[in-house]
């Protein structure tokens, strides 16, 4: 272990009311070196996840999905971010109410909840927004359901003291990911446009280590931070505060649509590498749980939108189907169907990096385009492995265009299995 | 109408919030561009509503930067920021909000008026 959170690797994590482990013994880091640690904490305390988890890696050799819920349940928020990606999802008030969307209530949240259990899902993460903003947030994360999910919730932190964080912990939450953009308050507050947004993040990670409520942070890096001294202080920041920090790539959407100049390349994504290797840092390119799956969308990533939208990735504001109108597990079959999610391909980060899925799939929800578009508008029969399961995308829609991403991904390995062709077809109905 | 200031303490840089109308204030209703508004197409080219342009508001989204979703004489559906309209009457709409007028298919529009949500 390189980093010098070594010792805090050396008790299990304390979690919540589910959690056995005494309350001194508190594990304030994640990384991708502390997940055996991770394991049998999990073990202990909330078991029925714990068990789910285990049968994994058999998920993945049957080229099934392993997601995390990414809930964006609401898209209130009390910060203006300079880089919200986000923003164009969230309608006023009373103009959703009177135009009569369909969004999501809290029975719909239970009915996901047990949707996603069935699918052997394990993993919440409820964002925004700014989601501890909401005023029915404790009855979200029991709709939900602590005892079968390991719940995150994303913050903010302006609303996160100490009293918070040991209720969050009470009533089952298991991380908070805390946004923080800069060192400094004159930095952070910039991107936050909120004055006083620094002092309150940096309440929030005190407390949540005061009340054992285990904290992380989260942060956007972009091609020419990676090579500045502000971005070392960053990582030296979170290692005095000993805590783990998930590092987000820059994509060319929400703010900065378009923008591809400072998308990561290949280069830096090695670069960051070997920041893993000294700092506390993880990235969703981080092999999980010894796994290394390449790019996560709708393998171990599914948003849904607050109107019922599944997507493959934050990031990628298309529309895979509406858990309204069919069933999850249909509408991630789907998903997996698509080669840019071939269930046995290790592909690239490809909306962070690969510059044709820009051009061809993610320019498509730029400007005037509504958002989330379905996934008929961006994807044609080219982009499908089993031709007779396309949903509304008609058969012959291509014109026989190459994939080379796809052609030249290595295929996932499993350690004890052999990858298996994954039945494609929507079984559960509809 | 910017109603929210915040200045950079690193660029000095100011930002203003803009604020959309009440929605029934603004929906069904006719606006005129102050300025022209380009967007960027998706074949690499750029088309322009040009200042002084009537449009009819028909949607609202975003909260930091909010856009009207608005029809051009020709039928063409824009997204423009709240800020670039002047709202020509002030009275409510009397049209009223039904199934016929807007209908959604998940977060996108799903009537008559839609762009990229499938029937």
């Amino acid at each position: 272990m390189a980093n010098s959170h070594m010792k805090m690797f050396q008790s299990p994590l304390e979690g919540n009311k589910f959690d056995p482990a005494p309350e001194d013994m508190v594990m304030q880091t994640t990384t991708a070196k502390d997940e055996t640690n991770r394991q049998s904490w999990l073990k202990n305390y909330k078991p029925y996840v714990y068990e789910k988890m285990q049968k994994f890696p058999e998920k993945i050799a049957r080229g099934e999905s392993i997601a995390i819920i990414q809930f964006q349940y609401d898209y209130l928020c009390n910060m203006d971010c300079e880089h919200c990606c986000i923003d164009k999802f969230y309608v006023p008030r009373s103009w959703e109410k009177a135009s009569g969307r369909r969004k999501f209530e809290i029975e719909d949240v239970r009915e996901l909840s047990r949707q996603a259990d069935e699918m052997g899902l394990a993993n919440f993460v409820i964002t925004g927004g700014e989601p501890l903003l909401l005023r029915e947030y404790d009855e979200l994360v029991d709709a939900i359901d602590p005892e079968k999910f390991y719940l995150v919730t994303d913050s903010n932190g302006w609303f996160l003291d100490y009293k918070r964080a040991k209720h969050l912990k009470e009533i089952g939450i298991d991380k908070v990911q805390l946004s923080l953009d800069g060192i400094t308050a004159k930095e952070h507050d910039t991107f936050r446009r909120a004055p006083g947004a620094f002092d309150r993040a940096m309440r929030a990670i005190d407390a949540c280590k005061d009340a054992n409520l285990h904290v992380i942070l989260s942060t956007v890096v972009w091609k020419d931070r990676i090579y500045t001294n502000e971005w070392v202080d960053f990582l030296e920041f979170a290692k005095d505060k000993e805590v783990g920090t998930y590092v987000v790539y820059a994509k060319p959407v929400g703010a900065y649509e378009g923008e591809t100049d400072q998308m990561m390349t290949e280069k830096e994504g090695k670069i960051l590498q070997q920041f893993e290797e000294e700092y506390d840092i993880f990235t969703h390119m981080t092999p999980s749980y010894g796994r290394d799956i390449g790019c996560i969308a709708v393998k171990r990533m599914v948003p849904i939108s607050r109107y019922g939208d599944v997507m493959p990735c934050p990031y990628q504001h298309v529309s895979l189907g509406n858990f309204f109108e069919e069933p999850l597990a249909d509408i991630v079959n789907r998903g997996l169907n698509i080669k840019w999610f071939d269930p046995k391909k290790n592909m690239p980060c490809i909306c962070g990096v690969d510059k044709g899925f820009i051009k061809n799939v993610i320019s498509q929800t730029y400007g005037d385009s509504e958002v989330p578009v379905r996934y008929d508008r961006v994807f044609t029969s080219d982009d499908f492995l089993d031709k007779n399961n396309m949903g509304d995308v008609r058969t012959n829609s291509g014109t026989g265009v190459q994939n080379p991403t796809w052609d030249n991904a290595p295929e996932i390995t499993i350690k004890g299995f052999d990858l298996k062709d994954h039945n494609f077809i929507d079984d559960t109905g509809n | 109408m910017a109603k929210k200031e915040f200045i950079s303490e690193v660029t000095g840089e100011v930002w203003s919030k803009e604020f959309p109308g009440r929605w029934n204030k603004v929906i069904h209703h006719t606006g005129v561009t102050r300025e022209d508004f380009s967007n960027a197409t998706k074949n690499g080219g750029t088309v322009t509503l040009t200042k002084g342009s009537e449009v009819f508001i028909d949607d609202i989204r975003g909260r930091i930067k909010p856009q009207y979703r608005v029809k051009d004489s020709s039928g063409k559906i824009w997204f423009v920021p709240v800020g670039l309209l002047e709202i020509l009457e002030t009275e409510e709409s009397t049209q009223e909000i039904s199934s016929e007028t807007h209908s959604y298919k998940g977060g996108v529009r799903s009537d008559a008026q839609q762009i990229n949500a499938k029937n």
